[in-house]
């Protein structure tokens, strides 16, 4: 059972960027280019959606010639149904209007 | 003043000595490993993650040795490094030991303040720093194992610590002269001290065990070099004859050699020097503050005393003897270990070399014991 706590945009985008490719493996300097995150903000977050059960690892198999295998994530089951729910939150709050404040 | 200059550049001198030998260090393990100063960077960084992060400071090093661009694997490393930095939010410890740490600080600070007002700037620096060494031990903390001689040793190094600081402390108290300037300019040289020998406490207790043991036979013979004048005659206020220390000092040199001749490398002697220097500093330090204290009769020997007391504005003339004594000894609770590693290290230079002749004859008397 994920523990409900309210995510950061920045969290958010890297859900919505694994959400994007489900069933393909990502790299973290890849997906630091995707989201636009340093290297900095984006591994404590694949630590903690890791360790909070959202997201699946594992090492490279096909190692390149002359460099070490390389860490890819996916979302696990839980982490598709967290992404499935935030996207219709958002997409609602994209369509909404911000009220206007009277006077300004 | 003099003392204080000379203080002052025996630690720029070893800053500089430390940073030279650490850049040193760097490029020797940068070429032998084949990296690049980013990548040895993330090493260093990644390798102090606690053992549940390990995998993370691996997929770390394993992403920049696939970045390319030299810009972009600064970046990352940055970031990285950042990354490997933060505590793990597993360890609630860091905010309780930070928080209590914090409140102990502010109530030892309030108390010294109270009663002890000439002490406060020593409290607030010890309080502080190792507030924030112990939050940083706490997130990350070293998986070597404990050895059980090196708690004791530990121990027994922090009791003497806790023994200088009391000493100072009913020194200051009885007579608040001791804590003008320019000992008060010694209270944050103090605090620092301290500092540094609870931490080397808390190492000592992983040490290598043989390197304790003869650590502990020089601190012994230190012990019994110094115990021999000080039972002969009533010592004076300036403690121990200068022959003892040279009769110390070559304890120490002397223990330091069977140390690196039975582990077969040089630095366990210069080990040998440091744990046996900071024991003997300690005692030195309590010697010096019991001697100065039980001493009733404060004289003034030496003309350039008398210029610095007239100049003092003090009338408290045991209250500036003490004072004054206490900057000597807090110096020695510095120079005593800088000087007794350096005769460990090298008695350990003459021990390391005997160390195949130590191994054959270990060898040889495992075969008659099984014989």
């Amino acid at each position: 059972m994920v523990r409900e706590r309210k995510l950061s945009p920045q969290t958010i985008a890297v859900l919505d960027a694994l959400a994007a490719q489900p069933d393909s493996w990502r790299y973290g300097y890849e997906l630091c280019g995707q989201v636009g995150l340093k290297a900095g903000s984006m591994y404590p977050i694949l630590v903690r959606l890791a360790e909070r059960g959202l997201l699946e690892t594992r090492w490279e198999t096909e190692q390149p010639a002359g460099r070490p295998p390389r860490h890819l994530y996916r979302l696990s089951g839980q982490g598709h149904e967290l992404a499935r729910s935030i996207t219709p939150t958002r997409a609602r709050r994209a369509r909404s209007p911000r009220p206007r404040l009277e006077g300004a | 003043m003099l003392l204080l200059m000379v203080f002052v550049t025996l630690l720029v001198a070893c800053l500089a000595v430390v940073v030279a030998g650490w850049v040193a260090r760097v490029r020797h393990e940068i070429r032998r490993r084949e990296l690049d100063l980013p990548a040895y960077l993330l090493d260093v960084a990644t390798r102090l993650l606690p053992a549940e992060r390990r995998e993370w400071g691996a997929a770390m090093r394993a992403e920049l040795a696939h970045i390319d661009h030299g810009p972009a694997r600064w970046s990352f490393t940055a970031g990285a490094t950042w990354a490997a930095a933060l505590p793990s939010p597993r360890r609630p410890a860091v905010f309780v030991v930070a928080g209590l740490g914090t409140l102990v600080s502010g109530a030892a600070a309030v108390a010294a303040y109270r009663f002890v007002p000439e002490a406060l700037l020593f409290v607030v620096t010890t309080g502080v720093v190792l507030t924030g060494y112990l939050t940083v031990r706490v997130a990350w903390p070293v998986s070597t194992p404990v050895v059980r001689s090196g708690r004791l040793f530990g121990v027994v190094m922090l009791l003497g610590t806790a023994g200088c600081v009391a000493a100072v402390c009913y020194a200051v108290r009885t007579h608040p002269a001791a804590g003008r300037d320019p000992a008060r300019l010694f209270n944050m040289v103090l605090a620092v001290v301290v500092i540094g020998y609870v931490v080397l406490a808390a190492r000592a207790r992983r040490a290598d065990f043989r390197v304790l043991g003869w650590a502990a036979v020089a601190a012994t013979g230190c012990a019994a070099v110094w115990a021999v004048p000080a039972l002969s005659r009533p010592l004076g206020v300036d403690g121990l004859p200068e022959s003892t220390f040279l009769a110390a000092g070559a304890v120490i040199l002397l223990a330091a050699v069977p140390a690196a001749a039975v582990t077969g490398t040089w630095r366990a002697g210069g080990r040998v020097g440091l744990w046996s220097g900071l024991l003997a500093a300690l005692a030195v330090f309590l010697l010096g503050m019991l001697n100065t204290l039980a001493d009733q009769a404060y004289v003034l020997d030496n003309p350039d005393d008398v210029i610095a007391f007239d100049r003092s504005g003090t009338a408290d003339l045991a209250g500036f003897v003490i004072g004054d004594n206490l900057g000597g000894l807090v110096l020695a609770l510095v120079w005593i270990p800088v000087v007794a590693t350096s005769l460990g290290l090298l008695g350990g230079a003459l021990g390391a070399g005997l160390h195949p002749r130590y191994r054959r004859t270990r060898d040889l008397a495992a075969e008659l014991m099984r014989g």
